[in-house]
């Protein structure tokens, strides 16, 4: 039943270089590809209202949703910019490998929880604890953030994306990504002080991951450790 | 997550998918190596619009990967949360439901209804038959 020759070659072909490069082009693809999927169900648009909005075609607006828009095919910044003000969005949240759908829409999800009023120490910790407990009960994490032991706890720089896209802006989200999970959610955020930062950044250092590491407020115990969430 | 497949007997295995894409389009075979290892890392579950949950069968999903204008491959796939894998099945074309497809209406809508069901039927008793088949599912070598 087994083909030991066949599991060589697909191992050989995804170490070659040509693997590598278009993995990068496809992997880029489907980030926007969800993106554009995302906010145009947030405007509640056809792909064809899109199309005509961004003044471009049903296909094209398909093929970037499917991410099946091939490396080889040429496609201009003005289509790009004209695709992200037809979805009221800025250009380079559309084009950042830093920033996910399903993050974007967590934060969307958090955001009316705490009247849209938050610090650093809230957008970076309660993404932490929310992933720490998805992975505990369903073996994986929401955000795409990849959390590291720094000064203030659990850390990734893809934060400041976020930041930028979040500080003094509201959205109407459709969860189209998170929605089977906002129980789970919930019941990350049901027990924490989700409005005090501080707390926020002492209760982090009580989580596993940063206990592993010896990390104690202040001092620099596993200094830009990587924190394993799902051991 | 990690992720299985097998090359079990019938064609429609996702293993022959990964056979047959070796040698004919290697592109292709990129392309749909991304979206399981996008799903994969987010633990099997289906984001639109790449993957979906499938009709019928609780607990079944599917990836898609546009062929050409009017044609979808699916590969039907679930997440085995005991063992936390992602564990790919089968995989059948079909014509894409899309405004430029006819292929759903009349005679050869009913023809293509039926294959799909068909393939479903497959994806479904390898589902349930993986428990007890566990030996004939392999690693996927993504790394």
């Amino acid at each position: 039943m087994h083909h030991p020759a066949t599991t060589k070659k697909l191992a050989e072909f995804i170490r070659s270089d040509g693997y590598r490069e278009k993995a990068s082009h496809y992997k880029r693809m489907i980030l926007l590809g969800e993106k554009i999927y995302g906010h145009r169900k947030d405007l509640n648009m056809t792909q064809e209202e899109l199309a005509k909005k961004a003044e471009s075609t049903q296909r094209i607006i398909s093929q970037l949703e499917n991410a099946s828009y091939g490396s080889e095919q040429g496609i201009g910044q003005d289509l790009y910019e004209r695709i992200a003000n037809a979805l009221e969005i800025d250009v380079d949240y559309l084009f950042s490998d830093k920033v996910d759908r399903k993050t974007f829409e967590l934060f969307s999800y958090i955001g009316p929880k705490l009247d849209w009023q938050w610090d650093i120490m809230q957008f970076m910790k309660l993404p932490y604890f929310v992933d720490l407990e998805l992975t505990k009960e369903l073996g994986f994490q929401i955000s795409n953030f990849e959390y590291v032991r720094l000064d203030y706890g659990p850390f990734d720089k893809k934060i400041y994306a976020y930041r930028s896209l979040f500080e003094d802006k509201k959205y109407n989200v459709e969860f189209s990504f998170i929605k089977d999970f906002t129980d789970a959610i919930d019941k990350a955020l049901s027990n924490l002080p989700i409005k005090d930062g501080n707390k926020l950044k002492i209760l982090s250092y009580e989580t596993e991951p940063m206990r592993k590491l010896g990390a104690t407020l202040g001092g620099k115990e596993g200094w830009n450790e990587k924190l394993v969430l799902n051991d | 997550m990690d992720v299985y497949f097998s090359y079990s007997a019938h064609t429609l295995s996702f293993g022959n998918l990964m056979e047959k894409l070796l040698v004919d389009d290697e592109d292709l075979l990129n392309m749909i190596l991304q979206r399981i290892r996008h799903i994969a890392d987010y633990g099997g579950n289906p984001t639109p619009p790449i993957a979906k949950p499938l009709r019928g069968d609780i607990g079944l999903c599917e990836i898609r990967t546009s062929l050409s204008r009017d044609e979808l491959l699916r590969i039907c796939y679930f997440v085995d949360r005991e063992r936390k894998r992602m564990v790919l099945l089968n995989w059948f074309s079909k014509p894409d439901g899309g405004q430029h497809s006819n292929k759903y209406e009349g005679n050869a809508g009913r023809k293509t209804h039926k294959e799909v069901q068909e393939a479903i039927d497959i994806a479904v008793s390898l589902k349930a038959e993986y428990a007890e088949k566990l030996s004939h599912y392999e690693l996927f070598p993504f790394t």
